[in-house]
């Protein structure tokens, strides 16, 4: 294409150790580089030397550049900087995922492989929580361990729910469904996914340095005091924020400024306007949490009082800053895979989305009302504070948007033909643990309700029903719908089936007796419980583990049908998007040939104009 | 123009029976543990009338799953209706959903507020301190200048309004007593306080929600943070204040909670 720089002839990374390894190698010299320079600040000071939680810090701060430049950025984009030409990563076959790549395409796969795998890790981490509270008394972890456990646990798959649609959809396929060749700032959404392995590994490593046992939430002043482990999690919060700023930039430029010829506003594909909005919430509100973070960390290492009532801090200042923040995050968690759902039910059910302006406000409404409702995870503060009614109105607010995606979903498959291929039983199940989700957080925005609720199982299952039944669903319902687009290939569809009904009922079995549990005396992040609630403990603890088993049958297929599975073709569902235009996978540049966009996304009339058609030939 | 209208009557009368189920399911099973506190009340009703309010928005959204799925189902794909909006149904369901917001917020939501407002401003029978550390309560009754470090158990006098005056040495707490539904945070630096009424006699052995449960994650002890609560008749409770513990009641004083065996502590 005209418009694409020569290619350089040098290729890097196609043979020898993978990139991601000299990264690792590289990211290693800077933490001890940082480590040092600690040591010798301190020592010229008049310090003792060795201070393990400010060594940790610089030095990751140290590591995390090391890191990246190491996958590759230095020549991919570092060079540049010294004035020397740079050189794209682009190796062929599977090294290509293993460093600084600039395809939007190999970098969606790398958000998707990685965080289906901490999915998985953060899973079976769930496995062991429940099989400590099958009994009540010690099971197998013990109180301390289960603590540190269940924060790994929250904050390893909170990791997850934020990043895994956007990042491997909103990478991979949004910027097909508006007909750019990549994404607006390649080198950043690089940038973007490999700020991950460090925070991620820092995570993981966490448990040989004791854990943290504050939950994801590390409300001090307890994350004021407890074990090393705490600022390994402040630390990722920090680093993995920074990859979802960047990311949202990106995400943000892309839908404003590349959308090809034809595609106006209102003929935009509803995932697209999801993770625009998705974006807008990460760009405004994710240095919020990073600020509070950040202060725990420096009241830890520094000697900062921010958050010590006994130096005048206010610990639930915290809280505040925290939740400005992390209340948004629900949405992002929430919001991309909600647009998924309305992608796929239109697709299946060969209708147009139904009320296509509405639920594209009740998007834009969720995501303002989103920034004003935070204080309501904090009633038990100040139980009857004035303020409080406030919060509890915004918060109750909030259910007219979120019921705009109820009124477009059912409006959607009414009268439609409901072809039940694996994506949509996931799309429906979305419509139903939604409505679950949904509804029982009207609960929890009652300040009276809240009081008995706030801190119990009732939260526990309310959030596992939104951030499970909604966003990991639509997570699955996205991997199954554009499996064949992104590999080629199609997946067995009887093992997917029974992955989707072991998962549907499996996650319906676990998580619904939870809100029992929540009303009749069960709190929140405990070991253990009173013995009259162990019968019902048992009985989710073996639901649990069922469900845990679904992925199992997931993973399977997933692997088996990349490797092996039979040839999908360009369009298997019948869909009008741009993805499906194009061939599977697509090429490199995504299009054969210049997309121009003529039609609504979802006109599934038989004599409907296609929504979009390939131009090749002539002047482009 | 008439399969459009079937369609609306069947679903509709779905809609009905599950409403009519529903509200039987709702009535009928009562999901929350016995009350034994007057302001809890509250916290009961806003429970029970929200549960009642959601009946019809439920069975409404699954009455469309169902019948879509088994009235609309096919093997091969084929071009469904292509209605993409209809005009009154969409504005019919937005303010219907801002007027059930609208309700919800009024009541059950501000009216419980405003009625635990009031009665929390009421002049209180009895004060007691309760400080958190890690893990346990320390519980002073400043009127009879009795303080308990640790204790097992502590004693409420039944229909007494006591006023909790709640703070933490340490890291954030939680008051809890399932029984009375209530709960406000114990903050460091911070003094809080809860007015709670207990209605009936009753004692954790009978009951595991008459206990005063740590709700707030405070570290390792935090599942086992909780102080048995034994309501009695006011004059029994006199009695104890004037005199003390009485014989065969564990008033503690080993400093800690029961663990149980289970070593919160063994990994400090």
């Amino acid at each position: 294409m005209a418009t694409t720089a020569p290619r350089l002839e040098r290729q890097i990374g196609a043979s020898g150790l993978p990139f991601a390894v000299r990264g690792l190698v590289w990211g290693l010299i800077g933490f001890v580089l940082g480590a040092l320079v600690t040591m010798l600040v301190r020592g010229l000071a008049g310090s003792p030397a060795w201070r393990t939680d400010q060594m940790v810090v610089i030095g990751f701060l140290f590591s995390v550049p090391s890191f990246v430049l190491g996958v590759g950025a230095w020549e991919t984009w570092g060079r540049g900087w010294v004035g020397l030409e740079t050189v794209d990563y682009d190796p062929p076959g599977w090294r290509q995922y293993f460093g600084f790549n600039l395809d939007h395409k190999v970098i969606g796969i790398q958000y998707l492989v990685t965080f289906i795998a901490v999915f998985i890790l953060a899973g079976a981490v769930a496995m062991l929580m429940r099989t400590e509270l099958m009994d009540p008394g010690r099971t197998v972890l013990g109180p301390a361990s289960f603590t540190r456990f269940m924060s790994l646990h929250g904050f390893l798959m909170v990791l997850v729910a934020v990043t895994a649609v956007p990042g491997a959809f909103g990478n991979y396929v949004m910027p097909i469904m508006v007909g750019a060749e990549d994404m607006a700032f390649p080198r950043l959404n690089a940038l973007s996914f490999w700020l991950w392995p460090p925070a991620v590994l820092l995570l993981l490593s966490s448990p040989f340095v004791g854990g943290w046992d504050s939950g994801w939430t590390g409300y001090p002043p307890l994350a004021s005091v407890n074990n090393l482990g705490q600022i390994f999690y402040a630390l990722a919060f920090v680093v993995g924020g920074l990859s979802s700023i960047v990311a949202s930039v990106n995400f943000l430029t892309t839908i404003v400024k590349m959308r090809t010829k034809g595609l106006t506003w209102n003929r935009l594909p509803i995932f697209v306007w999801s993770i625009l909005l998705t974006g807008a919430l990460s760009l405004f509100f994710t240095q919020s949490v990073a600020v509070a973070v950040t202060m725990v960390t420096l009241d830890r290492i520094f000697g900062a009082a921010f958050f010590d009532p006994l130096l005048g801090g206010a610990p639930v200042l915290y809280q505040h800053i925290f939740w400005f923040y992390s209340h948004p995050a629900v949405y992002v968690m929430v919001l991309p895979s909600l647009g998924v759902m309305l992608e796929i039910l239109p697709v299946f059910s060969r209708k147009p989305l139904f009320a296509y302006k509405w639920a594209v406000g009740g998007i834009i409404g969720i995501s303002v009302l989103s920034g004003v409702v935070w204080a309501h995870h904090m009633f038990t503060v100040s139980a009857l504070s004035d303020a409080n009614a406030g919060f509890m109105l915004s918060t109750e607010a909030i259910s007219v948007p979120t019921g705009l995606v109820f009124l477009s979903a059912i409006g959607t498959i009414w009268r439609g033909k409901l072809w039940m291929k694996v994506p949509m039983l996931f799309a429906l199940a979305m419509v139903f643990n939604f409505l679950i989700g949904g509804i029982t957080g009207v609960f929890l925005s009652d300040i009276p309700a809240d009081f008995q609720l706030q801190d119990t199982y009732w939260v526990v299952a309310h959030f596992h029903y939104t951030i499970v039944g909604a966003g990991i669903f639509g997570l699955f319902a996205g991997i199954y719908y554009w499996f064949p687009k992104i590999t080629g290939r199609m997946f067995d569809e009887r093992l997917a089936k029974v992955h989707f009904w072991m998962m549907f009922v499996g996650f319906n079995v676990t998580f619904l007796p939870m809100f029992w549990l929540g009303l009749n005396g069960m709190n929140r992040r405990i070991a253990d419980y009173q013995p009259d609630l162990a019968p019902v403990n048992l009985f989710v603890s073996l639901a649990g583990f069922f469900l845990g088993t679904s992925f199992l049958v997931f993973l399977w297929n997933f692997i088996v049908s990349w490797r092996n599975g039979p040839p999908a073709g360009s369009n298997p569902w019948g869909a009008r998007t741009l993805e499906w235009v194009t061939s599977s996978p697509p090429p490199k540049l995504n299009f054969d040939g210049e997309p121009e966009v003529l039609d609504d996304p979802y006109d599934f009339a038989p004599d409907a104009p296609p929504h979009a058609v390939l131009r090749t030939g002539g002047e482009r | 123009m008439d399969d459009r209208r079937r369609d609306l009557v069947m679903a509709g009368a779905l809609w009905i029976v599950f409403v009519v189920l529903g509200v039987l399911l709702v009535r009928n099973f009562d999901l929350l543990p016995a009350l034994r506190s007057e302001e809890g009340a509250e916290v009961d009703l806003a429970f029970n009338t929200l549960l009642l309010y959601t009946v019809p928005v439920f069975a409404f959204v699954l009455t469309v799953l169902v019948y879509a799925i088994f009235r609309w189902r096919v093997a091969d794909p084929e071009a469904g209706d292509q209605t993409r909006d209809v005009r009154a149904f969409s504005w019919g369901w937005f303010i219907v959903s801002a007027a059930l917001a609208t309700l919800i917020f009024f009541t059950p939501g501000l009216s419980g507020f405003l009625a635990l407002q009031s009665a929390s401003a009421q002049e209180p029978d009895l004060t007691i301190k309760l400080n958190g550390v890690q893990w346990h309560w320390d519980v002073e009754y400043p009127e009879a200048d009795m303080a308990l470090e640790a204790p097992r158990e502590i004693l409420l006098p039944v229909d007494r309004r006591i006023r909790f005056e709640l703070t933490s040495a340490d890291v954030i707490h939680a008051f809890w007593v399932p029984a009375f539904r209530l709960k406000q945070d114990a903050i460091p630096g911070e003094t809080t306080e809860l007015i709670v009424t207990p209605t009936e006699v009753s004692n954790f052995e009978d009951d595991s929600n008459v206990r005063l449960q740590c709700a707030e994650l405070c570290g390792t002890g935090h599942a086992r943070m909780f102080l048995r609560i034994r309501v009695v008749e006011p004059d029994e409770f006199d009695a104890w204040l004037a005199g003390g513990p009485m014989d065969g009641m564990d008033m503690g004083g080993d400093g800690e909670m029961d663990m149980g065996g289970d070593g919160a502590h063994d990994e400090g």
